[in-house]
């Protein structure tokens, strides 16, 4: 645990910075160090939520126009600045705003997978999907939709072994254990208006994975 | 030439002037005070949420171990420059494979997201809560969405701010003691201001990214989020899906984010665009399943306005109250002491109870119907700063018997050695 040095310098940089309403009640003045800490804290979120350029401008593949120029030079120079970046992601600090944004999501997309035994016996996982849910549960067990946009997703394909893991894990049988697990994502485009809605979903394989008995074995014996 | 050149040089200190002031200017911290009951209350709710799903996403058997919740977000960050060092991003969580570690960690920061929604020990509360859910969101980020930014970073703002100097449990027991001024004391204002300048930050990114979507372009983008079923929530009319709502509805979000991130500084236009604000955010909690998403957006405009703006407030809205304020007499020939006349303003912000010497042997109320037979539950149900404690039974029995003292009689001074010896000489 790397607590030790992190706490020391969290106090340190908590006298720093905080004025202390009880300590100087009649002094009604800002150290300079405060003013300096907030003016950088400023502009160091500022640059860093600012939006990234269209991806054809950071791949090189179109030249910038406009303020595009500002993003990108933001995008390649200062978002990187160790400085700016540093103090950001180690204080917890980084942020970057883009909900329904550049534009909404405007696929429905949710997930299963298809477990087989030894004994060759094939079973459905039913992965949590927020439409099945009732009202409360929805509310509740969000977090399964947010983490299959990453885990149901190609740009992550590191989380795939350990997502079929589990899986096998959540539909093991000690006397026929899991040996593959099949994952598929069910998506469905939503049509512009005025057009006709698909009712049924798409299904794509999105990853398959060979059980390592070894590591399911080590899973099932984790409390 | 000369004078024009002075004269920009005068606006342009004064505008600095300005500038200053309203950063690091000083005001009552009330705002921060709500803003931190709200804030911190809505941040236990989602840790209770996430104990649920605990064992899925924070144990080693679950989808996000350790080792692969550092791999999706790297634990360390290098310092550049040409150096080959790096700083451990702050993560209490980092390397512990233990679940009972794991576990008591989160009850800590459980613990101290209480205390800070109380007020209670809250310096050091909210900094654990700063430090505990930044380490749970470094631990699996995987899992987060765009409510657990606002939360991370408005917990660390709450980290920074001196919000425990009001509407607090810290103040109460301070004002009891005697130890903490009738009035809270004044703070710079640059946490809330920062907190307030952090929210209109991401309005205004949002609305810009936004800008360059074709959807939010040709008015149709909240068509979609509403068709798709996994978001679905409340059932909702058709008509408020369809057209021209939809094109209402998308213009509408990129003006009101835009107003939100710049023109709400403009005090003439603040309460009309936070209240567009809090329109568009209640469509989208109706609508869409984003849970907590919009209280937590709603809670964060109270910093837009200055704690002696949300006293004001608070005070005209008792006013409002007429049938529900009271008069307490107390016992005949007692006075409230100072530390207690303090507490008991400070756990009745509307105003509603009003205390007055009394000339029966006993304490004694009245409310609008008429004479009130317990005076303690007449204070305690008007007290709203005392709602989380009164309800023990005989507590406020116990506030109000130490809550007074002896009004000093009226004697004639004792005349001194030197007066005697004064008077008897003019004789």
């Amino acid at each position: 645990m790397q607590i030790g040095p992190i706490l020391s310098l969290f106090a340190a940089s908590y006298r720093l910075i905080v004025s202390s309403p009880s300590s100087s009640p009649k002094k009604q003045t800002v150290s300079v160090w405060v003013k300096l800490f907030v003016v950088f804290h400023i502009t160091a979120i500022t640059l860093f939520a600012l939006p990234n350029p269209p991806a054809a401008i950071r791949e090189h593949r179109v030249e910038p126009g406009g303020t595009e120029w500002l993003l990108y030079w933001n995008d390649a120079y200062v978002k990187p600045f160790p400085l700016i970046s540093g103090y950001l992601k180690v204080s917890g600090f980084w942020q970057y705003w883009d909900m329904f944004a550049p534009n909404p999501s405007h696929t429905d997309t949710w997930g299963d997978a298809l477990v087989e035994y030894r004994n060759g016996a094939k079973k459905r996982y039913a992965y949590p999907r927020m439409f099945n849910l009732p009202l409360y549960e929805k509310f509740l067990q969000e977090r399964y939709r947010k983490f299959y946009e990453r885990a149901g997703s190609d740009k992550y394909p590191y989380l795939f072994p350990q997502f079929g893991l589990r899986i096998a894990l959540l539909m093991d049988d000690p006397s026929n254990p899991p040996v593959k697990v099949t994952s598929y994502s069910h998506t469905k485009e939503i049509a512009e208006p005025g057009k006709r809605q698909e009712q049924n979903y798409t299904e794509h394989l999105v990853f398959t994975y060979i059980v390592d008995q070894k590591d399911l074995a080590r899973m099932r014996s984790i409390k | 030439m000369t004078n024009e050149s002075s004269e920009s040089a005068g606006v342009l200190k004064e505008t600095f002037q300005a500038l200053n002031r309203f950063l690091f200017g000083y005001g009552t911290p009330v705002a921060l005070g709500v803003y931190r009951i709200f804030m911190a209350s809505l941040t236990l709710i989602s840790l209770l949420i996430m104990s649920l799903n605990w064992d899925a996403f924070f144990s080693e058997k679950g989808y996000v171990p350790e080792w692969l919740g550092r791999i999706f977000i790297s634990s360390r960050v290098p310092v550049g420059f040409g150096t080959p060092w790096s700083v451990p991003r702050i993560n209490v969580l980092s390397g512990v494979t233990d679940p009972r570690i794991g576990i008591a960690v989160y009850f800590v920061i459980c613990v101290s997201a209480l205390f800070t929604a109380l007020g209670l020990w809250t310096r050091v509360s909210s900094i654990i809560l700063a430090i505990g859910l930044v380490s749970l969101q470094h631990r699996n980020a995987a899992i987060l969405a765009g409510y657990d930014t606002v939360m991370r970073v408005n917990c660390m703002y709450l980290a920074m701010a001196p919000c425990g100097a009001a509407c607090s449990l810290d103040r109460l027991i301070g004002l009891w003691k005697g130890r903490a001024p009738a009035e809270p004391t004044q703070v710079s204002m640059w946490p809330q201001r920062l907190i307030a300048y952090n929210l209109a930050l991401l309005y205004l990114t949002t609305t810009w990214l936004k800008w360059g979507g074709g959807m939010w372009q040709d008015g149709t983008a909240t068509y979609y989020p509403a068709r798709l079923a996994e978001f679905y929530r409340f059932p909702v009319p058709d008509w408020v899906n369809g057209f021209p709502l939809v094109t209402i509805t998308t213009y509408g979000t990129l003006v009101t984010e835009f107003a939100l991130g710049t023109l709400v500084f403009f005090r003439p236009l603040r309460k009309t665009i936070l209240i567009l604000g809090i329109l568009m955010h209640l469509h989208i909690e109706l609508s869409m399943n984003v849970p907590l998403f919009s209280y937590l957006m709603i809670s964060t405009y109270i910093t837009f306005y200055d704690g002696e703006e949300v006293s004001a407030w608070a005070k005209r809205l008792g006013q409002r109250f007429v049938r529900f304020q009271a008069t307490v007499w107390l016992p005949q020939g007692m006075q409230l002491t100072p530390a207690a006349a303090g507490f008991l303003r400070s756990v009745d912000p509307l105003s509603l109870v009003t205390y007055e010497k009394g000339e029966q042997a006993g304490w004694s109320a009245a409310t609008v119907k008429g004479p009130a037979t317990n005076p303690s539950r007449v204070i305690f149900s008007r007290s709203i700063g005392s709602w989380l404690f009164g309800w023990f039974p005989g507590t406020w029995d116990k506030i109000l018997s130490k809550a007074i003292q002896p009004t000093p009689q009226e004697v004639e001074p004792v005349p001194t050695s030197h007066a005697k010896q004064t008077a008897k000489a003019r004789r």
